[in-house]
């Protein structure tokens, strides 16, 4: 039986290799792309302002569908499962990293290619307008003086509000009551509302409320000052220990599997490498907040590895993963 | 009102099989979490399938006197509906290996052909006509990609 | 409004290829609607990239003709085949389905387009008079305030019974588990998905609804395969006016109730449409028909609150740059590629496009008028073919549209096994109809009642205090409690008691 299906197995690559060896003349038909995310939602955002403009590079279209679910483990599994062939794509942002140490799959970008790391976002602090604090410094104290009596929008594990959250309390001593919502957009509503207190979030979706001052700022999770936020200070202003996990931020970018022949990488990481330097992407990417990144192949893939380490170690330190990074061979930062 | 529904032959068994999955699903809340915190992830599954059992023992209960006439193959689970159901997995485990057009096709024309006995150019047009409208709706409308036979 | 807000209002209204856009829109709309399994999440998903090099004003235009002719379109499946053509159209479907059954397809669709389109005016109306108001009050509702309004939904189980309490109560239990399985938004532990990736995502709640509804009457259909399909009379589909006046005071109340379950971020039209249902069916004293027997006013309130409900959501979209739905969104990703900037500064920043979408979702709602008063005839044709066709059809259909959600075999497993479900318990007096609202407000108690539990630390005697220490949250809590005791047997003796009292009073005697 096995053999049987072996056999077929070669059958089929061969055959396909023969389809492939006019290998130049790929796509020869449209492809298909996930989005490991619900529509509406960030990733689904990127995936459709970058695809028309990639398409125009590769001369055929990208049908576009969104499997959400499980924090993208849905749609990494269809795409892993589906052939080698170079015509499904995956757009996804940074959470399968995190999936093996939250037991949800045993598939993360170590078996996917990077086409286009296209950007990566900042996470800040904001804060219900009627909360006295000044800066982080003001919060923190706060939080030591009433433990668990200062509410923090929060997400699932893995999501940025999370992180940070852990972020902080690995490196300083803070009692807060996380209470999670189903993404950052529900989780600023509340904020809105002062029904939590205060809140890790994307600058991309925090931004706006930040103008309009509906919410106030108390700092930027970076080593520095950010051009998109003047005057407001970096964390590691009032905690310098957050240096060595900084920077630090969600990314969004698109993947193949692996195995997927050369002649294919080569091609779509051209189309999107165009796509990612066109100035209306460029544009609408900064003008969220987020930081543009347009890095393909090995360097991603350093970018990925250095991701995986840094997060999932600091998720362990704050007891919110399920199975040691040690065990995945994930190495210590 | 409505009359009331005639007592259908069946229904002690199914009312003890909807007993059997609920209290299966009742260990498997329990399971999640078990009753770690008043807010762990299980509390509300463990309610729902707890409510699960308590209703339908209270369905079990009150119907315990009353008979049920004989009959089930014929009154509720007739020939025509297992192998209409037949012809749906059929339907369905077809549709990735062959693709829609032709499990679809197949399904109309072959159930439309059983539920009607014969005529079978008005099943096939139908097939074709519905099969023909689907697929510009949704595949060339709507981009949904319907299941294609890679060997196609 | 000042005059060039006026300018911007009728933008769309004299520029022909905006209102030809908009036109299609809405009549695209109408058929996405009516088809279970195209959503129009789905469709304007879709149109962001089709659009992505169009000017932002034609997508927009484009997208609202889509979204109402979309809400408006569920309704013409769940009437015709008692299968919603979109989860906004379940409640529809209840008294929707037996008037086809009556022959009276043709007048129900007349009426459901005429209170859908006083239903989606006064979401307009709402947007555009009062919406820094209304999403001002929509940030109020806290976790618990959520909770309790699911609560008052899920009470709605009560009179979607049909023959036995107890039946309806264990399929709603049912619906609600159905609603938990896959992965835990809040601790991302898994549920009921036996190790299986598939079901990380959990059974999305259309699969259920096309199961339950769609397959479970096709195969209840196939008991009366010998039967002479009912005729359809079409002649008079436009309601005459003292038809519709009757239904205006429910279609107003109605809307009220989808304005603001559309603006609250984290509800929609489809539980906006079971509320207004719910409240007419408590409210109408005497209906045309008893409820769920093709009871006209059964139709007008689901009707009005999910149209008015576009209204309602689009109110935090434009003013705070949060999603009503799911539908605003995806709008709201639409807006960023275009290069603006949803949040509080977009009416500062961009000020024409508030009145431009008021101007759009009138002209839009006008379209729908005129869209759902046509193609009736074909429509209704539809139900008058031969069983022996019909079956088949609606069981490829509903193969196709479980698929589509996100193109997912596993999801059309679940969807047949449902349908079989569906079929037995129909068939031993059980209503479907509780387990769909259990798929649709199980998440959202869940998830509501664990972050109220979470923000007060897990403390029950803090959340009892806060379920009466907030006047928003008081007037929910009173109003489930109150709702609560009229379904115990001790509130029925007493207003009998009332009753006889009175009338004693009344006739003078002892």
């Amino acid at each position: 039986m096995k053999t049987k299906l072996l056999g077929a197995a070669a059958a089929l690559a061969m055959l396909s290799a023969a389809a492939d060896g006019t290998a130049a003349e790929y796509p020869a038909r449209d492809l298909q792309g996930i989005i490991m995310w619900g529509a509406g939602g960030a990733t689904d955002t990127v995936a459709r302002a970058v695809t028309p403009l990639a398409e125009s590079a590769l001369g055929k279209q990208v049908v576009l569908v969104n499997k959400p679910g499980g924090t993208g483990a849905i749609s990494t599994a269809f795409v892993a499962a589906r052939p080698s062939d170079g015509y499904t794509l995956l757009y996804g942002a940074e959470n399968p990293q995190l999936h093996k140490v939250l037991e949800l799959s045993q598939i993360d970008y170590a078996d996917f290619y990077p086409v286009n790391i296209l950007a990566h976002g900042v996470a800040v602090i904001v804060a219900n307008n009627d909360m006295p604090w000044k800066s982080v410094k003001d919060l923190v104290a706060d939080a030591q003086k009433r433990p668990g009596e200062i509410k923090m929008g929060s997400t699932g594990p893995g999501g940025l509000p999370h992180v940070v959250g852990a972020l902080m309390k690995t490196v300083i001593e803070f009692p807060v009551t996380p209470v999670p919502f189903d993404g950052e957009g529900p989780g600023i509503t509340a904020l809105l509302g002062g029904h939590v207190d205060f809140m890790p979030a994307g600058l991309s979706a925090a931004a706006e409320h930040i103008k309009a001052g509906r919410v106030k700022v108390l700092a930027v999770v970076n080593n520095e000052e950010i051009s998109a936020l003047p005057g407001v200070p970096p964390i590691t202003a009032d905690f310098a220990d957050f240096g060595k996990y900084l920077p630090w931020g969600p990314f969004y970018g698109v993947f193949v599997k692996r195995d997927v022949p050369d002649a294919a990488k080569d091609k779509l990481v051209t189309a999107f490498k165009a796509a990612a330097t066109d100035p209306k992407f460029v544009d609408l990417m900064v003008g969220r907040g987020n930081i543009m990144m347009n890095i393909a192949g090995a360097e991603a893939d350093e970018f990925l590895k250095k991701w995986q380490s840094t997060t999932a170690w600091v998720l362990h330190e704050a007891k919110a993963t399920k199975a040691s990074p040690e065990q995945f061979g994930i190495p210590k930062p | 009102m409505p009359q009331p529904r005639p007592r259908q032959p069946g229904e002690r068994m199914f009312s003890l099989l909807l007993l059997a999955l609920s209290l299966f699903l009742l260990y498997q809340a329990y399971a999640i979490s078990g009753f770690a915190s008043v807010s762990s992830p299980g509390v509300f599954p463990m309610v729902a399938a707890a409510v699960m059992v308590v209703s339908i023992a209270a369905v079990l209960v009150r119907e315990r006197r009353e008979a049920a006439p004989a009959g089930f193959m014929r009154r509720v689970a007739p020939p025509v509906l297992l192998i209409t159901i037949a012809l749906i997995v059929a339907l369905m485990l077809a549709l990735e290996p062959t693709g829609f057009v032709i499990a679809a096709g197949t399904f109309l024309f072959a159930t439309i052909l059983f539920l009607q006995r014969g005529r079978p150019v008005r099943a096939a047009l139908v097939a074709v006509v519905a099969v023909a409208a689907i697929y510009v709706i949704f595949r060339l409308g709507f981009q949904v990609v319907l299941p294609e036979a890679e060997w196609l | 409004m000042d005059g060039s807000a006026l300018s911007y209002f009728l933008m769309a209204w004299f520029d022909p290829w905006l209102l030809g856009l908009t036109a299609l829109g809405t009549f695209a709309g109408v058929y996405i609607g009516a088809i279970p399994g195209l959503s129009v999440t789905m469709a304007v998903s879709i149109l962001i990239s089709f659009t992505f090099s169009w000017d932002v004003n034609e997508a927009l235009a484009l997208m609202a003709g889509v979204f109402c002719g979309g809400v408006y379109g569920g309704s013409r499946t769940a009437i015709l085949l008692n299968i919603p053509g979109a989860p906004s159209a379940i409640a529809t479907a209840l008294d929707g389905f037996p008037l086809a059954q009556r022959g009276e397809a043709g007048r129900a669709i007349g009426v459901s387009t005429v209170v859908s389109v006083i239903g989606g005016m006064l979401g307009v109306l709402a947007l555009a008079i009062a919406a820094p108001a209304i999403s001002d009050f929509a940030l109020m509702f806290a976790p618990r305030d959520y909770l309790l309004l699911a609560i008052i939904g899920i009470l709605l189980v009560g009179s979607l019974s049909g023959e036995s309490l107890a039946k309806g109560v264990f399929a709603g239990a049912l619906g609600v588990l159905i609603g938990m399985v896959g992965l835990d938004p809040l601790t991302a532990e898994q549920r009921f998905t036996f190790g299986q990736i598939s079901l990380l995502g959990g059974i999305p709640y259309v699969a259920a609804m096309i199961g339950f509804f769609g397959v479970a009457e096709a195969l209840v259909q196939l008991h009366h395969l010998k039967a002479t399909p009912i005729r359809q009379q079409v002649d008079r589909i436009l309601p005459s006016w003292n038809v519709v006046k009757r239904y205006i005071p429910l279609s107003i109340r109605s809307s009220i109730i989808g304005v603001v379950i559309g603006a609250l971020p984290g509800t929609g039209g489809d539980i906006a449409s079971l509320m207004a249902y719910d409240h007419a069916k408590r409210s109408v004293k005497k209906p045309s028909r008893p409820f769920g027997q093709g009871a006209y006013e059964g139709l007008v309130a689901p009707e009005s609150a999910n149209n008015a409900a576009i209204g309602g959501a689009y109110i935090p979209m434009l003013t705070l740059g949060l999603p009503g739905d799911a539908v605003t969104a995806v709008i709201i990703g639409a807006l960023f590629i275009h290069g603006l900037r949803p949040g509080p500064m977009m009416m500062i920043e961009t000020p024409h496009l508030f009145w431009f979408t008021v101007g759009n979702l009138t002209l839009a709602n006008l379209f729908t008028l005129v869209f759902g008063l046509t193609g009736i005839r074909i429509f209704a044709k539809m139900v008058e073919c031969p069983r022996t066709v019909l079956v088949p059809l609606i069981v490829v259909l509903s193969v196709v549209g479980t698929y589509a959600i996100q193109n997912s075999v596993v999801d059309i497993y679940w969807m047949l096994a449902f349908g079989v479900l569906g079929y037995f318990m129909k068939m031993y007096g059980y209503q479907v109809g509780p387990v769909i609202l259990g798929v649709i407000l199980g998440p959202l108690m869940d998830v509501s009642y664990r972050r109220a539990m979470l923000s007060v630390r897990d403390e029950p005697s803090a959340f009892a205090l806060e379920l009466v220490s907030h006047p928003l949250t008081l007037v929910l809590t009173l109003s489930v409690v109150l709702l609560l005791a009229r379904q115990t047997p001790a509130w029925t003796t007493m207003q009998a008691r009332i009753g006889r009292w009175r009338n004693d009073g009344r006739t003078g005697g002892a």
